[in-house]
């Protein structure tokens, strides 16, 4: 069985982050200049509670108001988020959660609307806040990858 | 028609003499079927037909129906009770109706029972504990009655438990498992693991059958198996389990090469199941292994992924398999439950089987040796190009009956309204691996230009799903609603700091056309009505509109082009219901699903009766008659409609 995954362990030197960002790379992606990780501040705490506004009243009827989720539906945190994002972009969430959110109205939301919820998400999932909205662009939100918490060995 | 059917019916009928007989029989009295007008399966009977003889809607009066009442997902009381309490509108719930009640999972997965004339509650499930947690739950397709003598009650599936309902009451009853529930949780020995499942019970003879919903985007290699599990259905008792991966020294184990049996798991049963209450047989659908498009560390066959299994009811004994699928790369997990019905082939009469799949065929066997009424042949297939896979080279192919939806991509199954629709379709179609059915999947490039998969045709939604089909007693006539969409079958290199899978799934787009309009030729969705006795269709119509009105068609005038939405059918005496299926049930192929609910004429597939609902359909449509009057309800609910069922009946 995997190891648990634990959410707060060592979030200590974030900037490690940066300095091993070249592990966190997608192995499909080649160009690993601009790539940043998620625990690098990449949306603002303003932007995660605008999401949560439009996750009450778009997502929260099946995965609930604390992303747990339940049977079939499931939870948007913890283990489940970063084994389910951990090797994809977030232009990758963008599109997963675009193509078929919210079930039955798919691409209904704006892309700042979901990109927004995506905020929402990182905050939930403990990744810190920065000053810099996490932007529509998809070009830049191929630069952004998930990766693991800072300090999080590898896995065998 | 059995023997102890006829004499269930009177039974209900209230003939005690005969109902003395039946209390006599070894086997339950739970075998109500569509006797008396009820409706006491799921799918009607066990047989899975969707059939009612009712024919007081008929083909003739269908276009005087009206809504007779509605009810929410969730009773009104226990809303009231519970301001906060949150549920899904993909309310995917069939009710049963037996003795004159009708019962239902709600939309938390709590059972209700209701009176069939007005939808008015007559008792809510007593909440399984305090606190906001026991609020969390999801509505189940179906539940299962059983009655021993007087005492009748309803199992059902909800979170972890298999549950035992009182039918009288709404409380558990306190003998069966531990306080009336059973622990499903899979791998208990090695701690609890997760477990829930969208589908119900099946109960033949004294046990009740499980399957499970698992996650379908594993990240590791290893992951439990899907067994199939049998309870007394008296008292709980754990009365076997089916290991859908063969363990050590067990038949078929040899079919997972290098020990992959060891650790691969699924092959789980999502959807429902058939029983045979006269052979004691249980007929169980099951889906892919772990990871459903990446078989690199499981070579081999894999039985019983993909396998219809029949077992025997007192045993869990496996009395034959056939597998639809070997070494599946597709996920092109068995979708519904077989359906059970006598036809009569080159003058001998066979009690069969009917499996439909995903891949669009509809695989005939004699249902008490697994024989194929038609011969079915192995063909060879595309092999992968993904390093570590090992494509099996040969598929089964039915000779009959004919596919029922488009297989495999060439370029004549583009669009060609236009010729400029065709050259731009082309150029879309240009970035996929093109080929026939079976063909892999394929990685998708990060170069410009580069592949983004293989355009699978039919993709991972079918063909059939859930819905699956109606069957005819009477005639031996099939009724198969199918989707056609254009999905991209796409592999990633698993990174492995997160996953030991080598290639973990893509994208899994489905591919729109040119202009907002599909890739492929319609129809889109559609019906197909098949003469099982012969294996020819008989008719086909596109189930909807589709995208007749799109811009850039509208001056061509075009017939309905069918909706590629998750309908189910429901069969009578003279008509076939179905919806268009809303998209809130389950992904579906771009323009899926829609608000109308019909009547077809089910010897030509025309058009009697077309109502828009609010939403779409999200539960399989069924009948009853109480009280002198013919009722068929169905559940609806979408993105902004709060999901109810809606009973439809003819005025006074």
């Amino acid at each position: 069985m995997r190891r648990r995954f634990e959410r707060f362990a060592l979030v200590v030197l974030v900037a490690l982050a940066g300095v091993s960002s070249a592990g966190l790379v997608s192995p499909s992606e080649k160009d690993t200049r601009d790539r940043m990780s998620v625990w690098e501040g990449v949306y603002t705490e303003e932007q995660a509670r605008r999401g949560e506004a439009t996750y009450r009243q778009e997502c929260s009827s099946c995965h609930y108001d604390d992303l747990q989720g339940q049977g079939s539906t499931p939870p948007l945190v913890g283990e489940a988020f970063f084994s389910r994002w951990g090797s994809l972009s977030m232009d990758d969430m963008l599109t997963a959660i675009r193509t078929t959110m919210p079930q039955g109205a798919p691409a209904s939301l704006s892309n700042q609307a979901y990109v927004d919820v995506m905020a929402h998400m990182l905050k939930v999932n403990g990744i810190p806040a920065g000053d810099v909205e996490l932007s529509d662009d998809r070009e830049r939100l191929k630069q952004i990858v998930v990766g693991n918490p800072p300090g999080r060995a590898n896995q065998p | 028609m059995s023997c102890r059917v006829w004499k269930e019916r009177r039974r209900w009928a209230g003939v005690a003499l005969v109902g003395a007989v039946v209390l006599a029989a070894p086997a339950s009295s739970a075998n109500v079927g569509t006797a008396n007008g009820q409706w006491g399966s799921y799918a009607g009977d066990k047989a899975s037909t969707k059939y009612s003889p009712l024919d007081q809607i008929d083909r003739n009066n269908a276009r005087n129906l009206r809504i007779a009442w509605r009810r929410p997902a969730v009773a009104d009381e226990l809303r009231a009770k519970h301001p906060g309490l949150k549920f899904s509108n993909a309310f995917r719930s069939t009710p049963l109706m037996v003795g004159g009640v009708m019962y239902a999972s709600n939309g938390i997965g709590l059972v209700e029972a209701f009176d069939p004339a007005t939808g008015k509650t007559i008792w809510i499930q007593e909440l399984p504990g305090e606190g906001d947690d026991v609020l969390r739950g999801s509505a189940s397709r179906g539940i299962a009655y059983w009655a021993d003598g007087e005492h009748a009650r309803i199992l059902a599936v909800r979170g972890p438990y298999l549950m035992a309902i009182d039918a009288k009451t709404g409380r558990l009853i306190d003998s069966f498992g531990d306080g009336g529930k059973v622990d499903l949780r899979l791998g208990l020995a090695a701690g609890p693991v997760a477990y829930s499942w969208s589908s119900g019970p099946t109960i033949v003879r004294d046990v009740v059958a499980v399957g499970g919903t698992m996650s379908d985007n594993p990240t590791r290699k290893e992951s439990h198996r899907g067994d199939v599990r049998a309870y007394d259905v008296r008292t709980g008792r754990l009365r076997w389990t089916f290991h859908v991966v063969p363990q050590a020294g067990e038949y078929g184990v040899e079919t997972w090469e290098n020990d992959s049996w060891t650790y691969t798991g699924h092959a789980n049963a999502w959807t429902m199941f058939s029983a045979d209450e006269e052979l004691g047989y249980l007929y169980v659908p099951l889906s892919s292994p772990t990871s459903d498009m990446y078989g690199g560390h499981r070579p081999g066959d894999n039985l019983f992924s993909d396998s219809i299994v029949c077992l025997r009811a007192d045993t869990g004994e496996r009395v034959w398999h056939f597998q639809t699928v070997h070494h599946d790369l597709w996920d092109y997990d068995l979708p519904a439950a077989p359906i059970l019905g006598d036809i009569t082939v080159g003058g001998r009469r066979i009690r069969a089987a009917i499996q439909l799949t995903k891949s669009a065929f509809a695989f005939a066997f004699d249902r008490v040796t697994g024989a194929p009424v038609w011969p079915i042949e192995e063909r060879r297939v595309p092999a992968s190009h993904t390093p570590g896979e090992r494509t099996a080279p040969t598929q089964p192919f039915p000779t009959k009956p004919a596919p029922f939806d488009r297989q495999g991509v060439s370029l004549d199954d583009l669009i060609d309204f236009t010729p400029e629709l065709r050259a731009e379709a082309e150029e879309i179609a240009k970035r996929y691996v093109l080929g026939p059915m079976f063909t892999p999947p394929s990685i998708r490039s990060t170069e410009p230009g580069g592949t983004q998969g293989t355009l699978q045709l039919p993709g991972s939604v079918g063909g059939a799903n859930w819905g699956g089909g109606a069957f005819d007693p009477e005639t031996g006539m099939l009724y198969v609603p199918s989707v056609t969409g254009a999905f991209a079958a796409d592999l990633l290199p698993g990174d492995p700091e997160h996953t030991n899978l080598r290639y973990v799934r893509g994208r899994r787009l489905f591919v729109e056309g040119p202009r907002g309009l599909p890739l492929l030729k319609p129809p889109y969705g559609r019906i197909t009505a098949i003469d099982l006795n012969t294996g020819e269709h008989k008719w086909m119509v596109p189930n909807g509109d589709g995208p007749r009105h799109h811009p850039a068609l509208q001056h061509l005038r075009l017939p309905p082009l069918g909706q590629p939405g998750r309908a189910a059918p429901l069969l009578t005496r003279t008509l076939l219901f179905l919806g268009e299926g809303d998209p809130i049930n389950g992904r579906t192929p771009p323009g899926g699903g829609g608000n109308r609910f019909r009547a077809l004429d089910k010897s030509s597939g025309e058009v009697v009766w077309e109502f828009e609902l609010p939403a779409g359909t999200t539960g399989a449509p069924m009948t009853y008659m109480h009280k002198g009057k013919q009722y068929v309800v169905v559940a609806i609910g979408g993105n902004r409609h709060p999901a109810e069922f809606v009973a439809f009946a003819l005025p006074d």
